[in-house]
């Protein structure tokens, strides 16, 4: 960060003001990966998914981008439901810990998000009124894309190594479909029925400097 | 410390937060009909059945103005017949459905959308609604509006409580109450080819005559009912009518029909 001192004359008197310039070059790129994905993975029969995510920094501003996948495998008392496919999220958090000398971060963003995926379900059920119904759907590479609002943290633990999360609420989803069937779960979203979702990384990275920061003086 | 309260805090903001699907009133399978006069306000209908070839359940009217019809989920198309008292209609559903799997408790729910009427045999019918109604109904819910033309010459008569009457004759062609009947509130056709109408009724031991005169007015509601005849200031010609007393309580003939005359006779 460099400073500059300017005099400016106002009623014969002189006062001193600091403009500040900031230095918006990169100093590291941050990559990790989503734990409650590998977690839930593990532990929840119906879901297997995994996602990346990555940052770098323009001064306070930061561009982030996420590659995930997920795939789901329901069986309801009347049928079966599975989906997988890939998304991918870009877009802009904005630091508000900016004297922070570690850089950690509390942040709130903006993403787009965008996801391929494809669904299939299997109907086998006696309706009350209308009787057998024995169906199978299909939903093939179907689109959908939304935006997000996110705020979280990253929090500097070793020397490279950060923690963090991502609050994530999902809004204005718009899917293709099919005339038979209506997209059920998108992968990165989550239900397609609603209108808005929220979402939630717990997330690990390591950090790589690309350059050392300008130092930051501090405050007396 | 500061950064843990916050980190804890956002944690239980997103975790409290996380959606749970609903199981309520998750199929849109259901169409909401009114039945309608054109010119006038609900029809009060009696059907004795309404059925669909596509299912041996028989369904029926929730109220005499109202009927809630479910939607074939295995067609794009469904069929009802409604059989009333005295005539039967088919009435041809069209629309689009879909389904969406919803969670493994739910299971399924079908969307259905753009609802019209393919075909029927009613005097008009109007959706109102292209987005059928979710089960169970919520209030208000309304998709499809049966009108029918309206009747303008039924007049109503009140008579003493159970008063019989072997036969009963007027001076036009019309079909009126079987033979032998009882008498309390009811309805007789009056003619729309003149101002007026004459009727003889036989009480078994005597023999009475209602004359009653009405005015005319021509009226066109709808094109599908062409040019009706609606009849106002309904009066009785005392010097022809030889009832004990006949009291007009009403002088214009509406549909639904009201009761115009309180008669002793």
């Amino acid at each position: 960060m460099s400073l500059a001192v300017v005099a400016q004359n106002q009623n014969g008197q002189k006062k001193d003001t600091v403009k500040v310039k900031h230095d918006y070059r990169p100093t590291g790129i941050r990559v990790g990966t989503d734990l409650v994905a590998i977690i839930q993975s593990g532990t929840d029969k119906t879901f297997e998914g995994w996602e990346v995510n990555g940052d770098i920094d323009f001064y306070r501003y930061y561009f982030a981008a996420d590659y995930g996948y997920w795939a789901r495998d329901y069986t309801a008392y009347d049928g079966m439901y599975s989906n997988n496919g890939t998304y991918w999220r870009v877009g802009a958090d904005v630091n508000f810990l900016t004297k922070d000398p570690d850089k950690n971060m509390f942040f709130f963003g903006l993403r787009y998000g965008s996801s391929v995926f494809s669904e299939q379900m299997v109907l086998q059920k006696v309706d009350p009124v209308w009787g057998d119904i024995s169906t199978t759907l299909n939903n093939d590479n179907v689109n959908a894309h939304w935006y997000e609002l996110t705020t979280g943290l990253r929090v500097k633990m070793l020397k490279i190594i950060w923690m963090g999360y991502t609050v994530r609420l999902k809004f204005a989803l718009n899917t293709d479909s099919t005339d038979d069937m209506m997209p059920s779960d998108v992968p990165g979203y989550g239900r397609a029925d609603a209108s808005s979702y929220w979402g939630f990384n717990y997330q690990i990275f390591i950090r790589l400097p690309v350059r050392k920061a300008n130092s930051i003086p501090l405050k007396k | 410390m500061r950064k843990t309260g916050l980190f804890t805090f956002m944690l239980i903001i997103a975790v409290s937060c996380l959606n749970e699907p609903d199981c309520y009133q998750l199929n849109n399978n259901t169409v909401v009909i009114f039945f309608k006069i054109i010119g006038g306000g609900n029809d009060q209908v009696q059907l004795v059945s309404v059925q669909s070839p596509d299912t041996d359940s028989i369904f029926a009217a929730s109220n005499p103005s109202k009927i809630v019809l479910p939607l074939n989920p295995k067609n794009e198309e469904t069929l009802y017949t409604l059989q009333g008292t005295d005539v039967t209609n088919t009435l041809v559903f069209g629309y689009k459905r879909q389904v969406q799997f919803v969670s493994e408790a739910c299971g399924e729910r079908y969307y259905f959308q753009e609802l019209n009427v393919l075909n029927h045999d009613f005097d008009s019918v109007r959706v109102t609604n292209a987005i059928p109604t979710p089960t169970p109904e919520p209030a208000g819910a309304n998709n499809v509006e049966i009108y029918r033309c309206a009747i303008t010459n039924i007049m109503g008569l009140s008579f003493p409580q159970d008063t019989p009457v072997e036969q009963i004759t007027s001076d036009f062609a019309t079909i009126i109450l079987p033979p032998n009947a009882i008498l309390n509130d009811f309805f007789l056709p009056l003619d729309t080819g003149k101002s007026s109408t004459t009727y003889q009724f036989d009480f078994g031991d005597s023999l009475k005559t209602l004359y009653v005169k009405y005015s005319r007015t021509k009226k066109k509601f709808a094109d599908v009912c062409g040019n009706q005849r609606i009849l106002h200031e309904l009066l009785v010609d005392y010097t022809m009518t030889t009832m004990d007393s006949t009291v007009v309580s009403k002088d214009s003939i509406q549909d639904l029909p009201v009761i115009n005359l309180e008669i002793i006779p």
